[in-house]
């Protein structure tokens, strides 16, 4: 985890990072300058999550993405210039990345993310995969949870989109609550004066703890018991959703393409069928029109989960405010956010 | 992309920045699949003819509408820079950008179009005519807000309402320009999609913001009791007299020597009152208009209002806001003022400011009186103030005002003067 730490913030730094500093406290942001992350996957959402980092003051970014750059990766995300076709994705992306925030380490790393060797990932503090298989993900997050790294997930499909994390068996953190101060006796002032007053010069930091199970346990939960059946009218379908397009992903090697529309639709549909079918479900409870809504990564959704995994990876790593516990869906088409727990209780 | 009042260096660089971001040609046959404009129909192939002179709303010509759209997207700043390159990557090609705004160190977390070395000089004032001749009726086919402030955002709904045509009591649709409005504070924010004179408008909404306490002119002028007074004092009247960071330089809540000035003279005034309670956050709370920000999103398509909380777990919460059937902006249907006789001016004052569906600033009031058009109060203007300050102890019979008779009041919280009609009860 992040042992060293520069007490000094410089000047600059303050003056750069003060709106955030103002959320979130000084303690917070020098976390986050002592740590390192990894990001595989330099896509639509791989992109908007660099930023969000970047932006953030961490000490560095590795973008790590083998896949070139296509005529559709230049339209999906804005790092990459219209002039780098055939380059890889990663190097591509690395100059409009850094000048975000010159004071952040970026480097860009051509391999797959399969070939690396364990040790890779242990140099970072936390590893965050979008466009991984399913295996892939997995085993990265088997790996990280066993050395303290906190591991994120993440992917949109068209309209949809989730993260994922897992931040380990015991993982703490603070929450600053306002004390609260019961009002005067004296009511002349009105009747704002009567209401019990919240000091935002009085705060304290409340210690909390919270726990994560691995990726594994989180997608191989057991439909089948009666608990679990009685608990399905309360689950978001996003969940089967996710379960359908990783497998689509290992099945084809590739997401669902807009170019092969007919058959990929054909595709999720038998998929839908296998998956709620081997899960001991009924084939209802994912409806048909998700299919023409899955296609591509829809900017403005990867700009919503991109967001939001930021937003968890910054308090994860400053050890700040309560992290969301251990899934996020977002269906554009709705405009609607859910945060649920999967996994063994 | 065009700009409006951009500060030259500011202009620059989101020029140098964006030319190569914007998607080059739009996405064509690779990225068109089934349903993927469904919610654009929702809006555009609504009952009744929605046709704008330079398009047809139909399933093929959507690739027309995307080279054609002309959106306007206001605020250039934390949410502006998300939307900007959202609206960019959506394949919308022509959109204009108005900024009222210089480029501060502060801005380089989360404005990510701007760079150290576009830091430029604090604060602009804001320029709401500027807006005012840049909408000038069916230029642009949507507008999208990224603003910091309420006020500003009630002036662009009263903007585009007073563009609406009625035709036997029914808009005229195609005088419709829809408003995507979204705004962030902190971990929150929110996106809504108001298409004016159809749905509901800012002011339908108005009371979900939360009051804001005003406090009587008198009080903070003469009769001070608590130190919100002081500050209030130092803030309102004290300032503009003595602009001490130079002529028309405006009190900049982010500006931590303008809150140090404000918050020596409230320590001042309180001691001349011996009131306590005086403290340094306190002035920072009463001088805050822009609170620090997050943006996190873009638009999505919805209906029609999202509440984003970051904070809590609870993320978003879509629901579909009502037109209130009397709202002050959208009803046209006139509002009344209902006092007594001898009911003060400051009175009236404090309604309008107080009123949840109101929530005014500092009203300005004329009336015809005796056939002569009469300023009873207004604030903004020093030597004005001063002169029409005794009426508002006076009631409203003695400053000459009948029953049934028509007040105009200015603020600037909507571009057109509002009407109201006098009602006297016993």
């Amino acid at each position: 985890m992040i042992e060293k730490e520069d007490p000094v913030i410089s000047e600059e730094e303050a003056a750069q990072y003060d709106r955030q500093i103002r959320l979130w406290g000084l303690d917070a942001q020098k976390r986050l300058r002592g740590s390192r992350v990894l990001l595989a996957g330099v896509g639509g959402l791989g992109a908007e999550l660099a930023k969000n980092l970047i932006l953030a003051g961490v000490k560095g970014l590795t973008l790590l993405d083998h896949k070139q750059v296509s005529e559709e990766s230049c339209r999906a995300q804005f790092l990459i210039p219209v002039s780098a076709q055939g380059q890889n994705r990663a190097q591509a992306s690395l100059e409009r990345a850094q000048n975000l925030n010159p004071m952040v380490e970026v480097h860009a790393d051509s391999d797959r993310v399969e070939d690396k060797p364990d040790d890779f990932f242990l140099q970072f503090d936390a590893v965050c995969l979008t466009g991984c298989s399913r295996d892939l993900m997995v085993r990265v997050d088997q790996l990280c949870s066993q050395h303290n790294i906190k591991v994120f997930c993440g992917d949109v499909y068209g309209y949809y989109g989730y993260t994922f994390c897992n931040l380990g068996q015991e993982h703490n953190y603070v929450e600053e609550k306002p004390k609260v101060v019961k009002p005067s006796s004296d009511s002349s002032d009105g009747p704002e004066a009567k209401k019990a007053k919240v000091d935002p010069n009085e705060t304290t930091m409340v210690k909390k703890t919270a726990s994560f199970c691995t990726l594994k346990a989180a997608l191989e939960v057991d439909w089948t018991s009666e608990k679990a059946k009685a608990s399905l009218k309360r689950t978001p379908v996003d969940y089967f959703l996710l379960h359908v397009l990783l497998k689509f992903r290992t099945d084809k090697g590739r997401d669902p393409d807009p170019k092969a529309c007919a058959e990929d639709s054909r595709l999720l549909k038998q998929i839908r069928d296998d998956v709620l079918e081997a899960m001991g479900l009924s084939g209802d409870l994912l409806a048909d029109d998700f299919i023409s809504y899955c296609f591509s990564e829809m900017s403005p959704v990867c700009a919503v989960v991109g967001g939001v995994l930021g937003q968890e990876v910054v308090k994860a790593l400053s050890q700040r405010d309560a992290p969301h516990r251990n899934f996020f869906f977002f269906d554009g088409r709705k405009g609607n956010g859910m945060v649920d727990y999967f996994g063994p209780n | 992309l065009l700009f409006s009042l951009f500060r030259e260096k500011k202009r620059r660089r989101v020029v140098e920045l964006t030319e190569n971001m914007i998607v080059d040609g739009v996405c064509g046959g690779s990225c068109e699949w089934e349903g993927r404009w469904n919610h654009v129909k929702k809006f555009l192939e609504r009952s009744g003819p929605f046709t704008h002179s330079d398009f047809e709303p139909s399933a093929e010509c959507l690739q027309f509408l995307i080279d054609t759209c002309k959106i306007l997207v206001i605020g250039a700043g934390g949410l502006g820079c998300e939307l900007l390159k959202d609206l960019a990557l959506s394949g919308f090609r022509n959109i204009d950008v108005v900024d009222m705004d210089t480029i501060d160190v502060s801005n380089l977390n989360r404005q990510f179009l701007f760079r150290s070395k576009d830091v430029g000089r604090p604060k602009a004032d804001v320029a709401a005519d500027f807006i005012n001749s840049r909408i000038p009726g069916c230029q642009f086919h949507i507008i999208v807000c990224g603003l910091d402030s309420i006020v500003a955002r009630r002036w662009m709904n009263g903007m585009l309402l007073s563009l609406l045509v009625y035709e036997d009591g029914e808009v005229d649709q195609t005088s419709v320009v829809p408003l995507v409005d979204g705004g962030t504070e902190g971990f929150k924010g929110n996106a809504r999609v108001i298409l004016p004179g159809l749905t509901a408008c800012v002011d339908c909404t108005l009371e979900l913001y939360p009051p804001q306490i005003n406090f009587p002119m008198c009080t903070i002028a003469t009769m001070p009791r608590l130190p919100e007074h002081c500050v209030e004092y130092v803030r309102i009247l004290q300032w503009p007299k003595e602009m001490p960071f130079g002529d028309g330089v405006a009190l900049d809540g982010d500006d931590p020597e303008h809150i140090q000035w404000v918050f020596q003279r409230s320590l001042e005034r309180s001691a001349e009152f011996n009131i306590t309670g005086v403290t340094y956050r306190l002035t920072q709370a009463a001088c805050a208009t822009e609170v620090f920000k997050l943006a996190t999103s873009a638009y999505v398509p919805l209906s029609n209002y999202m509440v984003f909380n970051d904070v809590d777990g609870l993320y978003t919460y879509t629901f579909e806001a009502e037109r209130k059937e009397n709202c002050s902006a959208c009803s046209q249907i006139p509002q009344d003022l209902r006092f007594t006789p001898s009911s003060t001016l400051q009175e009236v004052l404090n309604y309008l400011t107080e009123s949840a569906s109101l929530q005014m600033k500092s009203p300005a009031v004329t009336a015809t009186v005796e056939g002569k058009s009469k300023t009873l109060y207004l604030q903004s203007v020093a030597s004005i103030e001063q002169r029409t300050r005794p009426n508002l102890s006076k009631s409203l019979r003695e400053l000459g005002l009948t029953d049934g008779q028509e007040l105009a009041v200015a603020d600037v919280t909507t571009p057109q003067t509002m009407l109201f009609r006098l009602c006297f009860t016993s």
